[in-house]
């Protein structure tokens, strides 16, 4: 039987997978106004973060609302509540990507620095879990979700090598350890990301399967 | 130990067969409902517990109930004193068109437990008010019609009188269903207070009134006892997807 309520569920999901993309949308342009020097996509991405913002809250009082009027069970109950923590990390990314924006921004200012360091890689990888997370999320498909989850560990490989070159460069030549600094922090800012990606993830394998897989606690609720 | 359970109980209304190969045990001293759409067999099941299912023409039971390790199908059982220990609370509230002083003390005079001491009798209708939550509001009436009464007083009052004869089991059906919803809260105050004691068995139409006040909650379709499990598992995280449909309102 189709219910109302299914509607409604459907009209929350899809505002929940636009605010997927303009966090998508960020990551990306963010890493590219780094790597580019550009400061127009800097600005851009803090443009898209007030959007995101806005949806955050409407995301939080449809679902508060359903739960009240709605009173969920079982399946219904599940994705609600995971709809609410998917929709805090979505957020969380989009402050991320506007931290590496604003790094960005600053960087623009000084010499680029000669490391080489994998940035463009690893924002290539978060961005990818974050689709994949949404995708998962979308399709009903925790195979997808636990596939994410084993990516976040080349993440924070890349991260800590990330970490381990730039110590290197900084020891070697001290001017460039405010620069160097800055890019450790947006390694970090994507390796967040990454996080966040797996977190829903997680959020999707409960959906689905009903399992809590947080902190590789097994069996049910 | 269990203080109720069911072994491959079935039950024929004629050629219908109303329970097919129901096995469960009821857990003691908690509250068990039994949720599912009309015609499932739920209520069929509650009746089942203390053999009201005999009162209708041309039942066939097989299978067992077990109360206290015995069975209570079985020939020599004594059905008076199984109706004592397994009491039953219906939909309609049913005082006798008595007082409520004789509706409570009604049920000892039948169990032959009446004492010809009235100071004693008037104790008991005291205490047994008292644990229904009636007695502040009844002392100054105890000899007025029970049927004046309010119809949450009244339900109240039913439960009371099996109290009195000193049950194990308290078979509640739909006991809500023709309560508001203030009075509604008060009774499943008062069933929470009476698990401490009692096992109950409550059959609902109401899922959030089954997810509110049950321990353990039974989903039944066709007869069958579909799943079974803890309350909070059966309405997060249901096994099987006939439940799933139901208490998320897509069947039923």
């Amino acid at each position: 039987m189709e219910r109302h309520f299914d509607e409604e569920l459907n009209q929350l999901k899809q505002k929940l997978l636009k605010m997927a993309d303009w966090a998508q949308e960020m990551i990306g342009l963010a890493v590219k106004s780094l790597t580019d020097r550009d400061e127009k996509l800097a600005k851009e991405v803090l443009e898209i973060e007030q959007k995101v913002n806005h949806i955050e809250v409407e995301i939080e009082e449809e679902v508060l609302k359903l739960l009240a009027l709605r009173q969920p069970a079982a399946r219904d109950l599940r994705l609600l509540t995971a709809i609410l923590k998917i929709n805090n990390d979505l957020e969380r990314v989009a402050d991320q990507a506007c931290n590496v924006a604003e790094t960005a921004m600053y960087l623009l200012k000084e010499p680029p620095l000669k490391a080489k360091v994998d940035i463009p890689n690893m924002a290539r990888l978060a961005q990818g879990m974050i689709r994949d997370s949404i995708q998962s999320f979308v399709h009903h498909d925790p195979a997808l979700a636990h596939k994410v989850c084993e990516q976040d560990d080349e993440v924070d490989r890349i991260n800590e090598q990330i970490f381990r070159v730039l110590l290197t460069y900084m020891m070697e030549d001290p001017k460039s350890i405010t620069r160097s600094v800055d890019f450790i922090l947006v390694s970090r800012n994507l390796e967040r990301i990454a996080d966040h990606a797996t977190n829903i993830c997680e959020d999707v394998v409960f959906i689905e399967e009903g399992k809590n897989i947080k902190h590789h606690i097994q069996g049910g609720v | 130990m269990d203080t109720l359970s069911a072994k491959d109980l079935n039950l024929y209304y004629g050629n219908l067969q109303a329970l097919k190969n129901v096995n469960l045990r009821i857990g003691e001293k908690q509250i068990t409902a039994i949720i599912g759409p009309s015609g499932c067999g739920k209520s069929t099941l509650l009746k089942a517990f203390n053999r009201m299912t005999d009162l209708v023409e041309d039942v066939k039971v097989t299978g067992e109930v077990i109360l206290n390790g015995e069975n209570i199908y079985r020939p020599q059982a004594d059905l008076l004193a199984l109706r004592k220990k397994v009491g039953m609370v219906f939909q309609r509230p049913n005082p006798f068109p008595l007082s409520i002083f004789e509706n409570i003390v009604f049920g000892l005079k039948i169990h032959g437990l009446y004492s010809r001491n009235e100071e004693g009798l008037g104790e008991i209708v005291k205490k047994t008010l008292e644990s229904v939550l009636l007695w502040d509001d009844l002392k100054d009436g105890l000899w007025n019609l029970a049927t004046n009464l309010s119809l949450e007083q009244q339900q109240k009052l039913c439960i009371a009188r099996l109290l009195v004869v000193k049950p194990e089991v308290l078979l509640m059906d739909e006991p809500c269903s023709a309560l508001d919803p203030m009075s509604t809260a008060r009774i499943e105050e008062l069933m929470q207070e009476l698990k401490r004691r009692y096992t109950i068995v409550i059959v609902t139409h109401n899922m959030q009134q089954a997810a509110r006040v049950s321990d353990e909650t039974g989903y039944m379709l066709l007869g069958e006892l579909v799943e079974f499990g803890k309350t909070r598992d059966i309405f997060t995280t249901p096994k099987d997807r006939r439940t799933e449909d139901y208490i998320t309102g897509r069947i039923g």
